[in-house]
C-alpha cells in the first residue's frame, strides 16, 4: 500500500491529524459550509458548532494506537454531518436563491500551465501539457520522445519548461491546471474520484506491477520529501499539543529557532542548487556540441541523445534532495508560511550566484563557451524556429 | 419503514416544532437531539441542526446555557426561553386544529 501524507488540522482549537485525501473532504466541507452561512449573522458561531462536531466524530475513530483520521472515516463524518443548510430566514426568501447562485456560479474557467510533479515520470512537465490540452498524458510523453529523437533540440525545450512552469502546489492550482471552474464542491469531487482511483488502483495488479518499475528517482524523491513533511507534521503536532490554541491558520506558523536555522541554512542551500544548476548547464552544452566531457569521450555505442538524457536524469537525481530542502527551509525561514520575503530575497539571491557561476564556468572551463558558441550557431536557429 | 421522498417538504417544515417539543423538556445538547431524531422520522444531522438553531435563538424561541462536560470541551445546553414556550403552545394547538379538519375532510 501507499504511504499518505497526514495534514495537521485545527478544529475549534484542537489539533487533529488527518490524512490528504481525508483532509480535501474536510476542507470543501468547510468552504461549502461557509459560502452557504456567508450571509447568516451567526455564520462564525456556526462554523465554530460544526468544526467542533466533526471534531468529537473525530473522536470517536482515534485511540491510543491510532491518531490519524483516515479518509474514508472523514468522509463518514462528512456525510454524518449532512449539507449545511444556509437560508437565514424560514420563508423562501429571494436573496437567499441569489447567495447561493453566486456561490455555485463558477467564476470563467482560465486555464494555466503548471507542472504536476505528483503525476509526471520525472517533472511532471509532460501532464502539465496533458491536463492543459486535456488529453491522456502517454501522448504528449511520446510526442516529446519522438520530437526528442527527431531534432535534440526538444530535450532542451523540455528543460526550459521545467524551469519556467510553475509547480501546481494548491487545489485551486490543480484546478486552473485543468481549467475546470474551482468551487469547493469541486474539491470534495476530486477528492472522491482520487480515492475512488486509488483504491481501484490498489485492486489492480497490472497497474500495481507499473508501479514496481516506476523510476527510482521519483521513489527517491518522494520519500525524501515524505520525511521532510513527517518532519514538519511532527514539530507543528508538538507546538499544538503546547499550546492550547493555535491560531486558525492552515500555514502554521514555526518557532524562532527554526526559522533563524533556516535563516542561516538558505544560502548555503541556494549556492549549491545553482552551483548544481551551472555544472548540468555546462555538463549539458559539452555532451550535447562534442560527444565528450573534458575528453572522456563516451562509450561508441552510446547515442548522443541518451547521454544527455543521462545528464538529466543525474541532475534530477542530485539536484531533487536540495531543491526539496530549499523550500523546506524557505517555509521555516518565512515563519512558517510557503511565500514571504525570505522565499523573495531567497530567489534574488539564487539568481545572482547562477550569474556569477554562469559567468565563471564560461570563462575558465575550457570547452564550454565553444560548445555554446557551436550551439547556438548552427542549431540554434533552428531551435528557436521550432519554439 | 422508509418515509417518502414526496413527503421531505412537509418534515422539513414541521423541524422547529419538533425541535421545541425536544428542548421542552430536559435541556438538551446538539448531539443528544440528534440522537433522539435519529429513531424517528425526523432523523436530521448537524449541517441541518446548527444553521436552524442559531436562527431559533435569534428569534428568542430557545437560548443555551455552557455547561462543563466529563469529557471533551463545554457544551452548549439548550432549553425553551418563554416566548418559545408560548410558541409551542400555539404550534400545538394549531396542529391539533389542522389535525382535526383533516380528518373531517375525508369523511
Amino acid at each position: 500500500m501507499n504511504m499518505l501524507k497526514v495534514v495537521t488540522v485545527n478544529l475549534n482549537g484542537n489539533a487533529y491529524q488527518v490524512d490528504e485525501t481525508g483532509f480535501d473532504a474536510l476542507h470543501g466541507y468547510l468552504e461549502v459550509a461557509k459560502a452557504a452561512l456567508a450571509q447568516n449573522p451567526d455564520c462564525a458561531e456556526i462554523m465554530t458548532d460544526l468544526e467542533q462536531a466533526i471534531a468529537d466524530k473525530c473522536d470517536t475513530f482515534l485511540g491510543a494506537n491510532k491518531n490519524v483520521v483516515s479518509a474514508v472515516e472523514m468522509a463518514q463524518i462528512v456525510k454524518e454531518m449532512g449539507p449545511v443548510e444556509g437560508a437565514t430566514e424560514d420563508a423562501p426568501n429571494p436573496d437567499a436563491p441569489d447567495a447561493a447562485s453566486t456561490v455555485q456560479t463558477p467564476t470563467a474557467p482560465t486555464r494555466r500551465l503548471f507542472r504536476l510533479p505528483e503525476r509526471g515520470m520525472l517533472g511532471g512537465v509532460c501532464a502539465g501539457f496533458a491536463a492543459y490540452f486535456n488529453v491522456d498524458v502517454v501522448w504528449v510523453r511520446l510526442l516529446f520522445v519522438l520530437l526528442t529523437f527527431l531534432t535534440g533540440v526538444w530535450i532542451f525545450v523540455w528543460l526550459v519548461m521545467l524551469f519556467v512552469m510553475p509547480r501546481a502546489q494548491t487545489p485551486e492550482d490543480l484546478a486552473l491546471a485543468h481549467g475546470t471552474p474551482f468551487n469547493a464542491q469541486e474539491v470534495i469531487n476530486r477528492a472522491k474520484k482520487k480515492y475512488e482511483e486509488f483504491s481501484g488502483a490498489a485492486a489492480d495488479l497490472g497497474r500495481k506491477q507499473w508501479r514496481r518499475h516506476e523510476p527510482t528517482v521519483k521513489n527517491a524523491a518522494a520519500d525524501i520529501k515524505q520525511g521532510i513533511d513527517s518532519l514538519g507534521t511532527k514539530m507543528n503536532n508538538v507546538r499544538a499539543r503546547t499550546r492550547a490554541r493555535t491560531p486558525r491558520d492552515m500555514d502554521a506558523p514555526v518557532g524562532y529557532g527554526a526559522q533563524v536555522a533556516a535563516g542561516i541554512s538558505l544560502p548555503v542551500l541556494s549556492a549549491l542548487s545553482a552551483a548544481l544548476l551551472v555544472v548540468f548547464l555546462a555538463l549539458l552544452a559539452l555532451v550535447a556540441d562534442t560527444d565528450s566531457v573534458f575528453g572522456w569521450t563516451l562509450l561508441p555505442f552510446m547515442p548522443q541523445w541518451l547521454a544527455v538524457a543521462l545528464v538529466v536524469v543525474a541532475y534530477l537525481i542530485v539536484a531533487a534532495p536540495v531543491g526539496i530542502a530549499r523550500r523546506a527551509s524557505h517555509r521555516y525561514a518565512n515563519g512558517g508560511r510557503h511565500f514571504g520575503w525570505a522565499s523573495s530575497l531567497d530567489g534574488l539571491l539564487w539568481i545572482a550566484l547562477v550569474a556569477v557561476f554562469a559567468w565563471g564556468v564560461y570563462q575558465f572551463v575550457p570547452g564550454v563557451s565553444e560548445a555554446l558558441a557551436n550551439l547556438f550557431g548552427l542549431s540554434g536557429q533552428s531551435a528557436w524556429a521550432m519554439l | 419503514m422508509k418515509p417518502r421522498e414526496k413527503f421531505t417538504p412537509i418534515r422539513k417544515g414541521l423541524l422547529e416544532f419538533v425541535l421545541l417539543k425536544v428542548v421542552s423538556g430536559e435541556k438538551l445538547y446538539v448531539a443528544e437531539m440528534l440522537k433522539r431524531l435519529a429513531a424517528t422520522d425526523f432523523a436530521t444531522q448537524e449541517g441541518t441542526l446548527y444553521p436552524l438553531l442559531s436562527r431559533m435563538r435569534r428569534e428568542n424561541l430557545v437560548d443555551y446555557e455552557w455547561q462543563e462536560s466529563e469529557s471533551g470541551p463545554p457544551r452548549k445546553y439548550y432549553k425553551l426561553t418563554p416566548t418559545g414556550q408560548s410558541t409551542l403552545a400555539e404550534l400545538q394547538s394549531y396542529w391539533q386544529q389542522l389535525n382535526n379538519t383533516i380528518t373531517q375532510l375525508g369523511t
